[in-house]
């Protein structure tokens, strides 16, 4: 019962749903990283390999 | 559970440690002998195209074997052990914290290693699954499953115990890596044992496909690029001595490669019988990934910004610069062929042989280069030997790499052409195959010798680094370094949502199960359907399974490497209907474990085979190609002529596909050698009123003609509709 189902299920939705979740994570990434204050973060990130003996 | 002496006094808040620099020696180490051992492997079997004689007629030398050998070589030993030196190194430094176990450490070294021997001597022995990047047979690949899981314990219970809490961009990239490496090996690599170097693998025909090429499409995404883009994230700004240029651009570039990479796979079989969404769905993905590819490049590139001048002069800066454009290069081919139209040109040709060396020789091959000539002087406390001998190798590595990738283009173009051409009368206008391998074997030399010019640099390299770590001092120890502990957030002013930020990127748990659903949900709309497709690709009575002797004829074919310039897959397209025959479909792999539709045609097409030529042009052909085809570059094969069928691992053969689902009946199975030897003893004579020597029944070639002749038999008989 199953197989006949997906035999016959359109297969043109797998590309539109992969589309549209894919546009989903997308967008929700751009948000999120230009949402407010997180300029210093990504600075503060992005200068780890650079201080590698903060420490000392 | 850490085995390592860390001694971590503390010092007011700081803590003191050591890296596990030795580690990373060995894994450098490692990388430069396999380096060796990959590229000249790479160098021999170009020769061995340009002049079959090269394959001196040995079975373990010839290039059916040999190629997957330098493939593994170049992929899982090189890139893999310059992967591990250089995630080793980073990790500890990003995460500010020795290794989690030692022991574990030293465990993946040797495993990998051990893994790297026994496919250095199974695959020329023929003990190979015929599926590309996975070839190995099943007790190395749970040696592999083991391995890698050692390999995430470790570098998991090192995130665990870090002192950094922010998780930097090149962490993500290795994460991503562990976990979707493991899920696609595991996934491909479901076989069921003949015995303890033979096995048949639980999908068939199109599933088999499917699975395959998401297995090896990813092998390229996620063992060739993301941990490179992790290690490029790490090592260019070291070099640089600055930033990356935008982090916000780095996480864009990850998650959407994460997410999109996992889908393209089925670009590898355009126009095949694979389902027709499926297909689509790839291509989309595939054009899909030139966006994140280039901002990867970009964000690459642009982290030289105001370093350029010293571009000029740093053959490190130079290597990794050459890898970030040849990245952007592959990155923008690879899109372009997976367009339908275009692959329809180039696919099985040697275009495709050319964009995968553009990028492991450009981008991988120059990332490795950079890191090793940037840790070594680090590692061993020393200055690099020379820098004028890196220089040389820089440019005769670029020289090579060129000098092969324009000579495979044309070739590939220039074949592909040739093939498709139909002249006024809608003739095929170069009807013999071999008239376009002919015109192309010009250009294998030409190929071999930017190989060639490629290993010279490499040789280089090796002396140079053996000469930097003579400077080195004797007394050599791990580096020793201090660091805060985790910090915890308490600081004021912090709104809810920053630390909930903070919190999510600093729980690597909770970002691995969002590689994790992103990687899951590419690969379950792909693939659980093809679990289903026996509902509507199951093969009509007509279509009958192999015979025991065509069944072990195909496990020559395969043991061979028949597959590596040879496919079973007609396109449905009028240049191969012409010269082929009708079009493939996916009801005649349904008893193919492996499939065998290939991905390069060296040779012809052998699916519409059967038939095609007397059993006695197979047994010339297969002793000596040239005696039948003029011109023919195919290696001769004279061991199946004096090695003898085992007539008794039949039986087993037929039970073990019986419980994979191929309608064998106990008769069948209880007569396997019974019937074998009776269907070899009717070739044989038949071969020996031909004119072929007497006694031949028992001998391999037999039952490679069984095979031969079965390929498109069911077809031609009216089973397919």
């Amino acid at each position: 019962m199953l197989a006949r189902v997906l035999s016959e299920f359109p297969w043109v939705w797998p590309a539109c749903l992969a589309m549209l979740i894919f546009l989903g994570i997308f967008v929700g990434v751009i948000f999120w990283i230009f949402r407010r204050d997180s300029r210093g973060l990504y600075e503060t990130i992005s200068a780890i390999p650079l201080k590698e003996h903060e420490g000392k | 559970m850490t085995s390592a002496p860390e001694p971590n006094q503390k010092m007011g808040l700081l803590e003191t440690f050591r890296y596990d620099d030795a580690i990373v020696k060995k894994f450098v180490l490692a990388t430069i002998v396999w380096g060796f051992v990959g590229l000249l492997l790479g160098v021999l079997v170009a020769f061995q195209l340009a002049d079959w004689r090269l394959n001196l007629g040995l079975p373990w030398l010839t290039f059916g074997r040999l190629r997957p050998l330098h493939t593994n070589a170049a992929i899982f030993a090189f890139a893999g052990n310059a992967i591990f030196a250089g995630i080793y190194y980073s990790t500890q430094r990003l995460l500010k914290a020795r290794m989690f176990c030692d022991r574990l450490s030293a465990a993946h070294f040797w495993g990998w290693q051990l893994i790297i021997v026994a496919a250095a001597i199974t695959l020329p022995l023929g003990f190979s699954v015929s599926k590309e990047y996975a070839e190995l047979e099943w007790p190395i690949d749970i040696a592999i499953a083991a391995v890698w899981v050692i390999f995430a314990v470790n570098f998991f219970g090192t995130i665990l115990k870090r002192r950094e809490k922010h998780l930097y961009v090149a962490i993500w990239f290795y994460i991503a890596t562990i976990i979707t490496v493991a899920i696609l090996h595991i996934v491909n690599s479901i076989n069921l044992p003949v015995s303890f170097w033979k096995s048949y693998p639980v999908f068939s025909g199109a599933q088999d496909a499917l699975v395959q090429w998401w297995y090896g499409h990813n092998a390229v995404a996620f063992f060739l690029t993301t941990p490179f883009l992790g290690l490029m994230y790490y090592y260019l700004p070291k070099a640089a001595n600055r930033p990356v240029y935008s982090y916000r651009l780095s996480i864009i570039h990850f998650w959407s490669l994460v997410f999109i990479y996992i889908w393209a796979g089925p670009h590898h079989l355009l126009y095949t019988a694979l389902p027709e969404w499926a297909q689509t769905l790839g291509m989309l993905f595939s054009v899909m990934l030139l966006a994140p590819s280039w901002g990867g490049m970009i964000n690459g590139l642009l982290t030289l910004r105001g370093a350029w001048d010293r571009v000029r002069t740093d053959p490190i800066l130079k290597m990794f610069v050459a890898a970030l454009t040849f990245y952007g290069m592959a990155t923008f081919e690879g899109p372009l062929l997976s367009i339908k139209s275009v692959n329809l040109l180039g696919h099985y040709t040697d275009w495709i042989i050319g964009h995968v060396h553009g990028g492991t020789l450009g981008w991988n091959g120059f990332m490795s280069f950079a890191m090793i000539y940037w840790l070594v002087p680090k590692l061993w406390r020393t200055k690099l030997y020379s820098v004028s001998l890196a220089q040389w190798h820089f440019w005769t590595g670029l020289l090579g790499t060129i000098t092969y990738y324009l000579a495979m283009v044309s070739s590939g173009i220039t074949q592909g052409l040739m093939l498709r051409a139909i002249d006024s009368t809608g003739r095929l206008q170069y009807p013999d195959f071999i008239e376009t391998v002919t015109k192309i074997v010009p250009l294998y030399w030409v190929r071999a010798f930017g190989g060639v010019l490629y290993l010279f640099g490499f040789v280089l390299l090796i002396y140079n680094i053996a000469k930097t770590i003579q400077l080195a001092p004797r007394e050599q120890s791990d580096e020793q370094t201090q660091a805060l502990p985790m910090p915890v957030d308490t600081a004021s002013g912090v709104t809810s949502f920053q630390k909930f930020h903070r919190q999510l990127e600093g729980l690597g748990g909770v970002f691995s199960s969002l590689v994790v659903i992103a990687v899951i949900v590419g690969g379950a709309i792909e693939i659980i359907p093809t679990f289903f497709m026996g509902g509507f690709i199951q093969a009509p009575p007509e279509v009958r399974p192999y015979s025991a002797l065509q069944l072990h004829g195909r496990d020559i074919y395969v043991r061979e490497g028949c597959y590596t310039c040879h496919s079973q897959m007609v396109r449905p397209i009028s240049s191969e209907t012409l010269r082929y025959g009708a079009y493939s479909r996916a009801e005649e792999s349904a008893y193919d474990r492996p499939f065998q539709w290939g991905s390069k045609r060296t040779g012809p097409d052998l699916a519409r085979l059967a038939g095609k030529y007397p059993d006695l042009w197979h047994f010339r052909h297969m002793l000596n190609p040239r005696d039948v085809v003029a011109g023919s570059i195919m290696p001769s094969y004279p061991w199946l002529f004096e090695d003898q069928t085992d007539f008794k691992v039949l039986r087993k053969k037929l039970q073990v596909m019986r419980s994979l689902g191929v309608p064998y009946t106990d008769e069948q199975i209880r007569n396997a050698s019974v019937d074998a030897t009776a269907e070899a003893e009717a070739i044989a004579a038949s071969l020996t009123q031909q004119g072929a020597p007497p006694r031949v029944a028992d001998k391999e070639i037999i039952a490679l003609i069984a095979y031969l002749q079965r390929l498109g038999a069911d077809f031609k008989k009216g089973g397919i509709h």
